[in-house]
Order: structure tokens, then C-alpha cells, then sequence
């Protein structure tokens, strides 16, 4: 029972390692394209590196987000293979955030409080600010690599 | 539109504000602080051209900063 447990949570702190990195990964390589002087750079990155490493909100809920405002963005996409096994909590999780991820690139002032009254009630208050940050950043970055054909 | 602060603030008593909104998450906004007043400080664009396209895209976005 204790190995099963311990097996459990080793496997799933590699999954959440897993996503993390790519994630990062994501960013990374879009970064070192971008030729931004060193400094600016730096803290570029390590602002990024805070909106997505985390304990507020699930690493799958970002990934899903991210995807889904590259695709209305017309961008390429990572394959998601992974989200396939959300639990049902996180799948009412990750749709109410794309339904703000969706409204938050093209019509942000669609945006209405009771999409993120059940955020703030999974997520916490931490938790909606990071997952609007991210969103905000998520959205910034397609639209630098579209304007700058770099990324 | 909001309504009304979607949000409350992180310092008890205090009218919501972006500030103290995000500082809900403290270390990420001192991240976003570091690297936006870098790029207001230090980048290769003037500050003129930063404030009008600031502006503008304020306006565009209707944010009201």
C-alpha cells in the first residue's frame, strides 16, 4: 500500500515535471530567436518562468490554455497526448479556462464574472491571478512571433 | 466588461487596485516589476515612442491606463 502510494506520487511528480519543462522549453526556444538585448532578456524569462511554475494552477490547465490561444492564433501546436487523462475536476477546470483564454484574446470585454467566479472558487484568488497572467503572456507571445516572424 | 473588482485585494482593506491584486502572487509580480521597469529604463526604443504606442494601445484595448 505505502510503495503503491509512494510509486503513485513518484509518477506524478514526474508528469508535472514533465509538463513544466516543456512548457519552459516552449519559451525557451522562442526566446533565444528573439534577440532581445541580454539583460531585458533575463528578466524576460524569468517573469515567464513565474507565471507557469507553480502550485496554484495545474500545469495541464496552462498547457490546454496555451495551446488553444495558439490555435486561434493559427500557430503551431505541441501535441497534448498528455491531457487525455484530466480527471472530470480538472476538466470543469481547464474548460472554464479556455473559455477565458478564448475571450481573452479576441474580445476581452466579453469577459464576465461568472466566467471567473468558478475559477476563483477552484483556484483561489493566487491562483486566478496567475491564471490571468499567464493567459495575458500566452497571447503576448503569438502575437510577437507573428509580428516578428522570429519566434 | 467588469462590474465590479473580480479580485479582492491582497492587503486587507484595501480598495482592489492592480497592485494589490497582483500581488496575490508577490514573487511573479516582482518578476513582472523587474522586467518592466527594465524595459522602461533601459531599452533601445525612446521613451516617446514607448509612451505614445503605451497610449495607443490603451486606447485600441479601451483599459482606460
Amino acid at each position: 500500500m505505502v510503495i503503491e502510494l509512494f510509486i503513485k506520487i513518484v509518477t506524478l511528480s514526474y508528469w508535472v515535471f514533465r509538463q513544466v519543462a516543456k512548457l519552459s522549453q516552449v519559451h525557451e526556444t522562442s526566446l533565444a530567436k528573439a534577440q532581445l538585448p541580454q539583460k531585458l532578456l533575463e528578466k524576460y524569462k524569468k517573469f515567464i518562468g513565474s507565471t507557469i511554475e507553480t502550485h496554484d494552477v495545474p500545469v495541464n490547465v496552462l498547457d490546454a490554455c496555451n495551446s488553444r490561444i495558439r490555435q486561434i492564433h493559427g500557430l503551431d501546436v505541441a501535441n497534448n497526448e498528455d491531457n487525455e487523462d484530466l480527471s472530470s475536476t480538472e476538466k470543469a477546470l481547464a474548460l472554464a479556462a479556455l473559455k477565458v483564454a478564448e475571450k481573452l484574446v479576441s474580445s476581452v470585454h466579453d469577459i464576465k464574472d461568472s466566467d471567473l467566479l468558478s475559477l476563483r472558487e477552484a483556484l483561489g484568488a493566487s491562483g486566478v491571478v496567475q491564471l490571468i497572467t499567464a493567459l495575458a503572456f500566452f497571447d503576448v507571445e503569438c502575437r510577437l512571433e507573428l509580428a516578428s516572424g522570429v519566434f | 466588461m467588469a462590474t465590479n473588482p473580480r479580485v479582492n485585494s491582497a492587503i486587507e482593506g484595501e480598495t482592489p487596485s492592480f497592485t494589490n491584486v497582483m500581488l496575490h502572487k508577490r514573487d511573479m509580480f516582482e518578476c513582472f516589476g523587474d522586467l518592466y521597469s527594465e524595459y522602461w529604463r533601459n531599452s533601445e526604443l525612446s521613451l516617446e515612442i514607448k509612451e505614445m504606442t503605451r497610449i495607443r494601445n490603451a486606447r485600441i484595448t479601451d483599459c482606460g491606463y
